[in-house]
């Protein structure tokens, strides 16, 4: 649909100037239109400043593309007079398969922020955006130097599955008088549309796979480690990222292949050529095979970092290694379950300091 | 019937995962005072409309600080 700002915006152009908002309106939940794009920049601007890492956000014309062709998915609290007062949204991400969608972007203008408005964003999203979109899952990842979008995290149904250790540099969240470690996220995951699968888990996280997966309600099969090797010749299938911002690099390993120890190789010198001071690997546990990729990573000092449920369609499991750990102590995490799993990827990340020499 | 203290606290322990909070819970001082937080409110506004059958509207539950806020409005809408 062609709109025009309603403000006479440019609407390919980058919002460089944040929008008056009235304080004290009434505003409703609402799916994203088209007109509302210019007010959700200006909300990126109040809240983010010009520097949040995706610029979809502050230019309309993109995130009215991105809506439209359902790589997002906007809720917004609008006022009567149409400014934008909060958003939050479901959207592709990082995930392999891409009916996997992330929940987040979660904002609120400050003059607002002793209103519901997050809360009702965070029902939507959990409820009707749910349930009109259809995906096979939501996952989301949450800050761990607070706990507020844990416990929102949790509200919307979700269910925490993995640590992810120092993912964020501390510059993007830094207050004043906390850690300077980067921040670590927990990941969460819910089931939407199940199907009966079977996954293989190595024999070393059987026990917290087996916890993890426990309140999650999907209809899994445990299948023996097996430590299948690939045949021989067969290709490594995987994909890597590097994210520049945060300093971090990702594979996803679809199926491993015979050369996967030369790959894995390679992104190592490819991260280590770019200081990257986290490496994740997910790596698909769909096959037996599974389970000796996740034997070769931890012969490369790579530890366990939970379950990533519909990873690939089929579910996951996350290894990573650091140049630095955090302290454990300073990740916040609120829920008894999610403690259980900082507990067992500390207890991982101990021993692996043993089965692996470090870096040089 | 009159809603209570108590009755109001144990919406609240129902509604609220962190018990350790909820077991040090004053009726008199501010529920934000005492561990509770922005996503915690909401949760208690909708879990005490659902208890008590009454309409709670999102502006009037942001004025409800403490237990007994939440006492009085549910007692004079239940009157």
């Amino acid at each position: 649909m062609e709109y025009a700002g309603p403000k006479g915006q440019n609407l390919s152009m980058r919002v460089e100037r944040k929008l008056s908002v009235d304080p004290e309106q009434t505003f409703v939940i609402d799916r994203f239109r088209a007109e509302d794009a210019p007010g959700i920049a200006s909300l990126y601007l109040a809240v983010y400043g010009p520097a949040y890492p995706f610029d979809t956000y502050y230019i309309p014309e993109k995130l009215i593309e991105a809506n439209r062709c359902g790589d997002i998915h906007s809720v917004v609290a609008r006022t009567p007079k149409g400014d934008i007062v909060a958003h939050g949204a479901m959207y592709k991400s990082a995930p392999h398969y891409n009916n996997l969608l992330e929940i987040g972007q979660y904002l609120v203008l400050k003059e607002y922020r002793t209103t519901f408005a997050a809360f009702r964003i965070n029902e939507y999203v959990a409820g009707e955006l749910l349930r009109q979109v259809c995906p096979d899952g939501i996952f989301g990842e949450a800050v761990c130097n607070h706990i507020i979008t844990q416990k929102s995290t949790r509200l919307a149904g979700l269910s925490e599955t993995a640590l992810e250790m120092g993912l964020m540099p501390r510059e993007v969240y830094i207050k004043e008088n906390e850690s300077a470690d980067r921040i670590s996220c927990i990941m969460f995951f819910r089931s939407w549309k199940d199907r009966p699968r079977e996954i293989f888990i190595p024999d070393a996280y059987r026990e917290q796979a087996a916890f993890i997966l426990a309140d999650l309600g999907m209809d899994l099969t445990l299948g023996p480690e097996g430590r299948t090797a690939p045949r021989r010749g067969t290709a490594t299938v995987m994909d890597t990222v590097f994210i520049e911002f945060a300093g971090v690099g990702r594979i996803n390993l679809v199926a491993l292949g015979t050369d996967f120890p030369a790959r894995l190789s390679a992104f190592e010198a490819d991260m280590e050529s770019r200081n990257a001071a986290v490496r994740q690997v997910f790596v698909n546990l769909s096959d037996p095979s599974g389970t000796t990729a996740v034997q070769i990573l931890r012969e490369r000092g790579y530890f366990f970092g939970g379950l990533v449920p519909r990873w690939f369609d089929t579910d996951g499991i996350l290894m990573q290694k650091l140049l630095k750990l955090p302290d454990f102590s300073t990740i916040r995490l609120h829920s008894k379950k999610a403690k259980t799993i900082g507990e067992m990827v500390a207890a991982d990340a101990r021993n692996c300091a043993g089965r692996a020499a470090p870096e040089t | 019937m009159k809603v209570t203290a108590e009755g109001i606290l144990a919406v609240i322990k129902e509604s609220i995962e962190d018990q350790e909070v909820v077991a040090k819970l004053k009726a008199d001082v501010p529920l934000l005072q005492q561990g509770l937080d922005s996503i915690d409110m909401p949760v208690i506004a909708v879990a005490t409309e659902k208890k008590f059958g009454v309409n709670l509207s999102d502006a009037q539950a942001t004025k409800l600080k403490t237990v007994n806020d939440f006492v009085a409005f549910v007692n004079q809408k239940l009157s």
